[in-house]
């Protein structure tokens, strides 16, 4: 599983979440379009896109001279799954300490 | 880092809800079913007898204020997370504010930069 913090973190910043947002929106993109539709240099996009893709959230494919970028969504739902997860551990563990302080 | 808070308020004073959170007699009555902790900066934590044993050692320790341990699945040190608990004063007697995160804290020596990222 992909550290659910490289996932927090990795969107984090505004204009590496309007990258995956763009690629996740149109299934796929380049590089070259997403620095067309945002307003970043195609070499900013490349270092958010590298970022992305070591967090999973994004993974790459040549398609010719072309390298076309896909949106994942597991690295998310793990992380989203960690917080559940952690959180339903403290719930119970909490509720068993209230019950021992009101005894 | 990604992290998960959660908070109570228990009907007691501060160094009652302190032993509930270092005594490990008191612990293994709602932390997991066995618990042994060394109430000091150093000290080895460890729970069983629940799915997910954890051992541990006292990263912070700061009588009736704080407390912070740093806990990973047994062999598994990789997976270590970080548990704190802050007290606080409330109306109603004692608040407890628990945050369990992954990852290493922003603090400690070596964290990774995802500033930098």
């Amino acid at each position: 599983m992909t550290d659910p913090g490289l996932v927090f973190g990795a969107l984090a910043d505004d204009t590496r979440r309007a990258v995956f947002m763009r690629v996740a929106a149109g299934g796929q993109a380049t590089a070259s379009e997403l620095a067309r539709d945002l307003p970043v240099t195609r070499q900013a996009v490349a270092k958010h896109l590298s970022l992305l893709a070591g967090a999973g959230l994004v993974e790459s494919e040549r398609v010719g001279r072309e390298t076309r970028f896909h949106a994942r969504s597991e690295p998310l739902s793990d992380a989203i799954d960690w917080m559940a997860t952690v959180g339903a551990r403290w719930d119970d563990r909490l509720a068993r300490l209230a019950r021992l302080a009101h005894s | 880092m990604a992290s998960v808070t959660r908070e109570i308020v228990l009907p007691a004073e501060r160094d009652e809800t302190w032993r509930w959170l270092t005594d490990p007699s008191e612990l293994s009555r709602w932390l997991a079913p066995e618990v042994e902790l060394e109430p000091w900066e150093g000290g080895v934590v460890e729970t069983s007898g629940e799915p997910d044993p954890r051992t541990g050692v006292v990263e912070r320790l700061d009588e009736n204020e704080f407390l912070r341990i740093r806990w990973w699945p047994h062999e598994d040190e990789d997976a270590a997370t970080t548990v704190e608990f802050e007290l606080g004063d409330d109306p109603d007697g004692t608040r407890v504010r628990v945050t369990e995160s992954e990852g290493v804290p922003a603090e400690a020596p070596g964290a990774r930069a995802l500033a930098h990222a």
